[in-house]
């Protein structure tokens, strides 16, 4: 998805709480091996475990405070996606992971953004001047 | 739950496999041995052990004031969730659909830079904000959509 749509979309991974520490509620033994971090640089080596495990280099990785601020307001422990329109509002909001996590969702929902943007700058040729520089 | 990309490998750029930075623990018991057993012993008693009292609870699955092997097997039955809950105190705005998106300014995962690393085109300005140290959101507002992937390594 990245590939299809990386020139026009930014794909962030945001790292928050672990779901299945091997300190945590619901430890999970044969997975990654990870502690709970209780300091915002553990939670940071853990995203960097995680993008070396899962080859994320070519992702911006973003590590959430250990307070969990963003994790609980965007409900988003386990994992969740979400897509935010290039208006700033949410063009997309996917169920929770594991079961919810719907990556085909969030594909019609770009689509559907990058139309709406397409459609935005026939109508508005100014616009789309000012939007092709910024992409270019 | 970043497993779940695993699933859906399509998410992923295609990219060569890269070596682990250090060795991953063969497991569990491994990890918290290798870390707080200082005196070798075969067991991790409070005081060898740094964390929260709530942490070592969890792994004390026998509560007799020692995390042992025979404890991390009793591990994985579900004792709550883990996550803060003030969050009335905290006044957050949750995320909802069709709403704006709230804002957050949160730490870049920094990566180690071949030497060879081709330098940002400063004529741009949208690389910058791309890989800064740290990333706002609303930075991207009126220049591009953001897809959000939330989820960690466990």
């Amino acid at each position: 998805m990245r590939e299809k749509y990386g020139k026009e979309v930014e794909f962030v991974v945001v790292y928050i709480a672990e779901a299945h520490a091997i300190d945590s509620a619901w430890p999970m033994l044969n997975g990654p091996l990870l502690e709970e971090p209780e300091t915002l640089e553990e939670r940071i080596a853990n995203a960097g475990k995680c993008a070396v495990g899962l080859e994320l280099k070519d992702f911006l990785t973003v590590v959430d405070g250990i307070d969990d601020k963003v994790m609980r307001s965007y409900q988003s422990w386990p994992d969740r996606l979400y897509l935010v329109g290039i208006d700033g509002k949410i063009a997309y909001k996917g169920g929770k992971g594991p079961f919810d996590f719907k990556p085909e969702q969030l594909d019609a929902a770009i689509a559907k953004e990058l139309a709406a943007i397409e459609a935005a700058k026939q109508a508005d040729p100014e616009t789309a001047d000012r939007l092709i520089q910024l992409f270019s | 739950m970043l497993c779940t990309l695993l699933l859906f490998p399509f998410l992923i750029q295609d990219s060569p496999p890269r070596p682990a930075q250090e060795p991953e623990p063969q497991s569990a018991w491994q990890l918290i041995t290798e870390k707080y057993d200082a005196d070798k012993d075969g067991k991790i008693s409070r005081a060898e052990y740094s964390k929260d009292d709530k942490y070592f609870a969890r792994l004390d699955a026998d509560q007799n004031g020692f995390i042992e092997a025979s404890d991390l097997k009793k591990l994985g039955r579900p004792k709550g969730f883990r996550g803060k809950t003030d969050d009335a105190k905290d006044k957050l705005v949750i995320a909802e659909a069709g709403k704006m998106a709230p804002d957050f300014t949160l730490r870049v995962l920094e990566k180690a830079k071949p030497s060879s690393a081709k330098k940002p085109n400063k004529k741009v300005g949208l690389d910058d904000a791309v890989k800064p140290k740290t990333f706002q959101l609303s930075s991207l507002k009126g220049k591009k959509p953001v897809a959000l992937i939330f989820g960690s390594y466990t």
